[in-house]
């Protein structure tokens, strides 16, 4: 490392190695090479023809491609890997019973998990206020779910051939914000599965609130085919409405209804 | 409004090869300069470009969506291009030794094949400095070389690609400066003189 004060008895000068990296701004004491530079014509005078040498590399030309280049690799890539050619299926189409049922169940058995650990862990309160509290989480988690899949049910049934969807942002901002609360509250009371699902759902909401205004067709498929792959919109209703049925009084019930399906 | 990578990602990875279109129109030209940088030459270039696609074709779930998809592509691009350049300099050190069984001295061999200084004095194209420069270096080199100078990428991203630590980065792009710059100081010698 050269010595960087000018009017040391002892000067040396910048290395070729400490050049290449200020160049590069890799250097780790950028500012003490350029105080070095700015005082020393020699090393500046390096410099300078440093900078000269690689940008003299600019220069190097790249044989152009014409404006079809993209569309004949495109046709290249389709002989090689037919898959490449294949069209999804339409997204409304994609959606079977068993699916239906299999995340029905699932929800269920988060749902069921989710009160039912949250009421046994708060037993040391007084059972009336504590029904209270778990009453008003449930209609309030269960506002806002309902809120949620309108926006859902609007993304998903907006029409493939339309020009676009406009969307309330303001709408979807707030309900980002709720759905965080949830998610935050799910995951430190140590409900994985739940989070999880109001994880999907803020991806989905997070996507919409930062787009514009109006979804083009192309995103609004993207949407459709992410919410699709989830099963978002069915583990969001129904997890709603064994919100709406829960009673903290008759959660054994509901827990043994559940669980046998 | 243009479908974005990352909406064109999802589609690709929901079944709609098509989507992948998008792609491949959008980041061709990028990863052909890039390969051609790399490769030194048209042809690999091309096969380098297709290659890149197909390999991120078949490998698209295993995309993470939070990456920018072009930092993807360009990983791909160059860990196919080293892999190439490594086969060319098998082959290169095959035909070398093939030659000299043959009998063709190496001295006549390297003057057939690599340039001179007297080559590049005389060269009126800077085009054909620089590549001959680039090919002073070896792959690792000029690998890193061109990811920091042309791409742009950190010392870190680089590291990445090339499988290697920081400062053996760093050491290949410094010899590849040094390198470089020992072949072009004699020609602006003699355009300093010309003028």
């Amino acid at each position: 490392m050269a010595s960087l004060d000018p009017e040391s008895s002892e000067q040396t000068h910048l290395s070729e190695e400490e050049l290449v990296w200020l160049y590069y701004e890799e250097a780790e004491n950028i500012g003490d090479l350029s105080s070095h530079l700015s005082v020393c014509g020699q090393c500046r005078t390096k410099y300078e023809e440093l900078k000269a040498d690689l940008l003299s590399i600019e220069g190097w030309q790249i044989p152009e491609r014409s404006p079809e280049y993209a569309g004949n690799v495109w046709k290249v890539l389709i002989q090689r890997e037919p898959a490449l050619a294949r069209k999804r299926k339409a997204w409304r189409h994609r959606l079977s019973f068993s699916r239906m049922a299999v995340a029905m169940s699932v929800m269920a058995m988060v749902c069921v998990a989710f009160f039912i650990g949250r009421y046994t862990k708060d037993e040391t309160e007084s059972a009336q206020q504590n029904d209270v509290r778990q009453q008003l989480l449930a209609a309030d988690l269960s506002d806002h779910l309902e809120q949620s899949e309108r926006v859902l049910l609007e993304l998903a049934n907006s029409e493939q051939d339309q020009q676009g969807v406009r969307i309330d942002r303001q709408r979807v901002e707030n309900l980002l914000r709720t759905n965080r609360l949830y998610r935050l509250a799910a995951g430190t009371e140590g409900h994985a599965s739940l989070a999880v699902v109001l994880e999907d759902l803020e991806r989905i909401l997070l996507d919409v609130a930062n787009g514009p205004e109006q979804l083009s067709t192309e995103q609004l498929d993207a949407l459709k085919i992410r919410m699709d792959d989830q099963e978002l919109l069915f583990k969001v209703r129904v997890l709603e409405l064994r919100l709406r049925k829960f009673n903290p009084a008759s959660e054994e019930s509901l827990g043994e209804r559940e669980w046998k399906g | 409004m243009e479908m974005s990578d990352a909406t064109a990602v999802a589609l690709v990875k929901a079944g709609d090869g098509d989507a992948f279109r998008v792609l491949v129109e959008r980041h061709s030209h990028k990863i052909f300069r890039l390969a051609f940088r790399l490769a030194g030459n048209e042809e690999d270039a091309e096969d380098i470009v297709q290659e890149t696609f197909l390999r991120a074709f078949r490998n698209i779930n295993q995309f993470d969506e939070r990456a920018v998809f072009t930092s993807w592509l360009y990983r791909i691009a160059t860990n196919y291009s080293l892999d190439l350049l490594r086969i060319r300099k098998i082959r290169m050190t095959q035909s070398l030794s093939a030659s000299l069984e043959e009998g063709q001295s190496m001295e006549d061999r390297l003057a057939t094949e690599l340039p001179t200084p007297e080559r590049l004095m005389f060269s009126s194209q800077l085009q054909d400095r620089i590549t001959n420069a680039m090919e002073q270096l070896t792959t690792q080199e000029r690998s890193a070389f061109m990811l920091r100078h042309f791409e742009g990428q950190s010392i870190e991203e680089i590291s990445s690609v090339l499988k290697v630590g920081g400062n053996a980065t760093k050491h290949a792009i410094f010899r590849a400066v040094q390198k470089m710059r020992q072949v072009l100081q004699p020609l602006e010698g003699e355009s300093a003189w010309r003028r």
